[in-house]
């Protein structure tokens, strides 16, 4: 009789022999490979075509840009691995930046202001992780839902207006900066290290690819599968909730307005980065890839100049492409399926 | 039997048995999903008229912005300078007719979510009671169906008179045809319909004169054209006529500046980037964020030291691109104008040294010129094409006469001449904030 483990569960589907650790690390590096090498070649793209693109006064500003959608699609990364993912964070997001500007203009000093607005990211997040455990609806329509409450929240709250800090220190984590890159940017960066080690290092992280492969297999093998979900709904919310209140700091206001591409732009960097919608498959490094993918575009289309309306299709045709170099990169290494 | 009888049968057999097969299961469901819209609609056309709804639209928040950057296009009128017209006869007795008259109108505001637009709704809910007039208010979502419909429900109504603010230009022949049929005059607001009367903002007039605003400051500085880049950020998707602001702001800048490049208004398209060498046009989507997101990225092909002169076809906008001008370290080389006299806005006029000059057209207190134009259509008269709202460009010296410390409107610049027929209704004198009619 096979004993059910993590790495078993995964192949269990397939009813082939159990994948090997290394295998699966194997193939998770092609896909960043693939992802990588692309960036590599957009990035030389852009240097040709564009004086002002290889500055470093430039490469703070991609960073800036995508720190808001890098924290999200942190989040996002957990939620997509794990088997699911959340749709709800275009609405904590602008709630976090409502929440967080009303919070601080009331006098709230900004790190307990920052820490009650992830508080109510992570009330959010537990109770799409209880809809979709609980009573077994499909995070589609469970985040859905959650995201449309979450909007009308920041609209009801904000009354429908911007509410700028009335006090502009509030904005610590733009206005500060160390070694001229902001404190949002090094949050960022603390909060990309601490995902790679979870996912990597911890019995957690291991979870979360047995539940995302199989997950029935998963609850067979012992695992508190519903709890899991839960806290990974939580997590993916808190920090959606912390991208608000990052966005507030850079805007020195909140919004419920902002945001409101963060699902999609997410769940994109996500899948670039070499994650399957299935589940299972994914990383850090390779959403980080993709969240740079993403902003690189963006940041090198205003540098030549491209108008707004071709950038939209500029930017779908470059994603299509990117997934298809990821993809064409993962069979030649022989990945199966 | 016939055979589909026993089909029927069959189905309901093997319901009773709990043995559905898989098609049965699928043609029940896509029965269902028709047949349940279908009696909704039917059931739908046939009630009441619901309470006006005023839930805020489930849009994004995109949606919100433009419409406030569609309403921020008045006539600029930063120095009312119109005389008083004398009333005539007519006017006294019209305005008699008016006051004694309860009339019923009903008005659809663009949108409920945005400070812009729901301000807007409550203004011309208050002014109708002020002025005695009946008014029933539905939300059109910025939506064509959703406009339609409510279309559709007002006519059942029975109105004296709509007031219509629709987002979706494409869908005004429906709309006149609707109304026309019905034999129910209407107010088109910002959008025109057609075979409606128009009251609008001119986008272009506000743009122009803030240009003749911000250019003497500017010139003042030591700036010139060869030094100088007119940064500009329109909202593409909102059309010619909302980003006609933006456009007339460098075009008139261009012209008082020397060593600007000079171009055709025409040739400022949704489509420009850049403006020869003396102007960049981003798209901020009429957004916070996006504004923000453009602004730090074209702001990398700017040399540092360059001078800048701001504009944005709304506040929200204005906001989000000054914030990337901040934090690039480049304030002290801007020169900054709003649109839209949004709270937020008129403090950073009055506390912020580079913010010299804010757009503002009241759209507050737009309620109390439709209902006006309301009762002059009621008592037979006919509008010009276009009824002007009202506008000012408001700088640090003037922003107090219009507008108190909390942001709120306290004065009305006076009426331009093609306006004076409202006076004539006697209704702006009952609200006492219309200079030269209090």
């Amino acid at each position: 009789m096979t004993t059910v483990t993590p790495d078993t569960a995964q192949a269990a589907p397939s009813g082939k022999a159990p994948t090997p650790k290394r295998q699966s690390l194997l193939r998770a590096g092609f896909q960043i490979l693939g992802i990588g090498t692309f960036y590599l070649l957009i990035l030389v793209f852009f240097s040709l075509v564009s004086d002002n693109f290889m500055t470093y006064s430039n490469a703070l500003n991609i960073l800036t840009n995508v720190t808001v959608i890098g924290i999200v699609a942190l989040g996002q990364a957990f939620a997509i691995i794990s088997g699911g993912f959340d749709l709800s964070v275009s609405g904590t997001v602008p709630l976090g930046a409502v929440l967080f500007a009303l919070l601080v203009n009331a006098g709230v000093s900004v790190l307990p202001a920052a820490v009650l607005v992830v508080a109510v990211g992570a009330v959010v997040g537990l109770i799409n992780g209880l809809i979709v455990t609980k009573l077994g609806i499909n995070p589609l329509i469970t985040t859905l839902g959650t995201l449309s409450i979450a909007v009308g929240l920041a609209y009801t709250l904000s009354q429908g207006v911007t509410i700028p800090f009335s006090d502009p220190n509030a904005g610590v984590l733009a206005d500060k900066t160390y070694g001229g890159v902001s404190y949002y940017v090094l949050a960022f960066a603390l909060l990309s290290a601490a995902g790679f080690a979870v996912l990597r290092f911890t019995v957690f992280g291991r979870m979360l690819y047995a539940i995302g492969g199989n997950r029935e297999a998963s609850r067979l093998a012992g695992m508190r599968v519903d709890l899991v979900t839960i806290v990974v709904y939580m997590q993916c919310a808190s920090l959606a909730a912390f991208a608000g209140v990052v966005v507030a700091s850079q805007l020195l206001a909140g919004s419920a307005t902002v945001g409101t591409e963060a699902a999609l732009s997410s769940i994109a960097a996500v899948i670039l980065g070499g994650a399957s919608l299935t589940g299972g498959v994914g990383g850090i490094p390779g959403t980080l890839i993709g969240v740079l993918v993403l902003g690189t575009i963006a940041n090198g289309m205003v540098l030549m100049q491209v108008p707004a309306f071709y950038q939209q299709i500029a930017t779908g045709a470059i994603l299509l492409l990117a997934v298809g170099f990821a993809r064409l990169r993962g069979i030649l290494s022989g990945e199966q399926g | 039997m016939s055979p589909r009888d026993k089909d029927t049968d069959s189905v309901l057999a093997a319901w009773a048995r709990r043995r559905l097969t898989r098609r049965q299961v699928v043609v029940g469901l896509v029965g269902l999903g028709l047949g349940v819209p279908m009696a909704s609609a039917l059931l739908a056309a046939c009630s009441s008229p619901p309470a006006a709804p005023t839930q805020p639209a489930a849009t994004s928040g995109a949606a919100a912005a433009p419409t406030q950057a569609a309403a921020a296009q008045p006539t600029p009128a930063a120095a009312p300078t119109q005389a008083a017209a004398a009333p005539t006869t007519t006017a006294v007795a019209t305005s008699q007719a008016g006051a004694a008259k309860e009339y019923f109108f009903d008005f659809a505001n663009i949108l409920e979510s945005g400070e812009l637009f729901k301000q807007f709704g409550d203004g011309v809910e208050s002014a109708a009671k002020v002025a005695g007039v009946k008014v029933k208010r539905y939300n059109n979502n910025n939506d064509g169906p959703t406009t339609l419909n409510n279309a559709r429900l007002m006519i059942q109504d029975k109105p004296d008179l709509i007031l219509e603010y629709t987002g979706v230009e494409g869908i005004g022949e429906s709309l006149k045809k609707m109304f026309n049929d019905a034999k129910i005059p209407f107010i088109a607001i910002n959008i025109p319909i057609p075979g409606g009367y128009w009251f609008n903002l001119v986008n272009k007039d506000i743009g122009t004169d803030t240009a003749n605003v911000v250019v003497p400051m500017a010139k003042a500085k030591g700036w010139t054209g060869n030094d100088t880049t007119v940064l500009i950020v329109q909202g593409s998707q909102y059309g010619t006529e909302v980003n006609d602001c933006v456009r007339y702001f460098y075009v008139t800048v261009a012209k008082n500046m020397d060593g600007m490049d000079q171009v055709d208004p025409s040739a400022i398209t949704a489509l420009t980037t850049t403006i020869g060498k003396s102007g960049i046009q981003v798209d901020g989507k009429a957004t916070l964020e996006n504004s923000y997101t453009a602004v730090k990225n074209a702001l990398q092909t700017l040399p540092p030291d360059r001078h800048i002169l701001l504009y944005s076809i709304n506040d929200d906008s204005t906001l989000g691109s000054w914030r990337a001008i901040t934090e690039s370290k480049r304030e002290n080389n801007t020169l900054v104008a709003g649109l839209g006299g949004s709270v937020a806005a008129l403090k950073e006029l009055r506390t912020n040294p580079q913010w010299v000059a804010e757009g503002s057209v009241f759209s507050t207190h737009w309620g109390q010129y439709l209902i006006a134009m309301g009762v002059a259509i009621m008592n037979g008269v006919t509008p010009p094409p276009l009824t002007k709202s009202p506008q000012a460009v408001l700088t640090k010296e003037t922003v107090d006469k219009y507008y108190d410390a909390d942001g709120k409107v306290k004065l009305l610049p006076p009426l331009v001449a093609e306006n004076m027929y409202l006076k004539d209704t006697g209704v702006l004198q009952k609200f006492k904030n219309v200079e030269g009619l209090q």
